[in-house]
């Protein structure tokens, strides 16, 4: 699918591309707790990741959930994002490969309504996220496509699973 | 702050800076070339001396250690690179279990709502950590 010159809202169930990210070392979370200013140790001392029972110190969960922009991007040019939260359901360790999945829970007109995961190799997922769009210039075409659901946009907390 | 009450602080003026932010979707994955302000951009904000400062003294209080359990960003308009906003940021305990709530509104210099944060950090108590180190 092409991400620009969508005229149309997504598909409810529809799946975005997954894309893969990572493996972050060392060095990564270095430069990533230099912008963001979040130097806690935990993410760059080994020593302290080992002394609380980390095979290694975890990734920024900040680093992780603001790394769903992109795929969103790439996925749909022609959609802005109104809203993006997560919630951090276990720490990714450094040096693993993560894989970031979504699907389309509930798409109108005028807002669109995705579901997100960030999966590492462990079984439970690193995040669980959500993200509200709307279309960036024009509404979309009036060729609705499957279910057709609420407005989202009043609710840019939305916490449904 | 009493266990059930809240912390407001004064009101910050900040700036969605231009280097920075380029910086912060480079670390994050976005296209080379992205030039707008990454949606999680105001993270950058939440480190500051005076957020972070609070959240550690409520954290020292509790004799605890903040885990970030969940964040969540929603726009009425989006972040432009290169201006300045006025952010207010409010905190409150919650008890069973602990937790720290910050939430924080971010408008333009004129008052216009441009978005909302919300941080939930865990209070995890040191003394937990202790035993889960020896364990």
């Amino acid at each position: 699918m092409s991400a620009k010159g969508q005229t149309t809202p997504p598909t409810v169930g529809e799946r975005l591309p997954a894309m893969e990210i990572g493996p972050f070392d060392a060095e990564a979370l270095r430069r990533y707790a230099e912008v963001s200013g979040d130097d806690n140790p935990l993410h760059l001392d080994d020593a302290l990741a080992a002394s609380i029972g980390f095979s290694a110190p975890p990734v920024h969960g900040m680093k992780l959930l603001a790394a769903f922009e992109p795929m969103l991007r790439a996925w749909r040019a022609d959609l802005e994002l109104l809203g993006l939260g997560g919630t951090f359901v276990q720490p990714a360790p450094r040096g693993e490969k993560l894989v970031l999945t979504g699907r389309v829970l509930r798409s109108t007109q005028e807002s669109v309504f995705v579901r997100l995961y960030a999966h590492g190799s462990a079984r439970a997922p690193a995040i669980i996220a959500e993200a509200t769009l709307r279309p960036s210039n024009a509404t979309f075409s009036s060729e609705m496509e499957g279910g057709s659901r609420q407005e989202n946009a009043s609710r840019p907390f939305d916490r449904e699973v | 702050m009493t266990a059930e009450g809240a912390l407001e602080l004064p009101s910050l003026r900040v700036r969605v800076d231009a280097a920075r932010a380029a910086e912060f979707a480079r670390e994050t994955g976005f296209e080379a070339g992205f030039d707008g302000a990454p949606s999680c951009y105001p993270a950058v904000w939440l480190t500051t001396p005076a957020i972070h400062g609070a959240i550690a003294r409520i954290c020292a209080q509790a004799d605890s250690v903040p885990v970030h359990e969940s964040q969540h960003f929603a726009y009425e308009t989006p972040l432009r690179v290169g201006e300045d906003y006025d952010l207010s940021v409010s905190m409150r305990r919650e008890e069973k279990p602990p937790r720290l709530v910050v939430e924080a509104l971010l408008a333009t210099l004129k008052g216009a709502p441009v978005g909302r944060f919300e941080t939930l950090l865990r209070l995890v108590p040191r003394a937990a950590l202790r035993r889960d180190a020896v364990a």
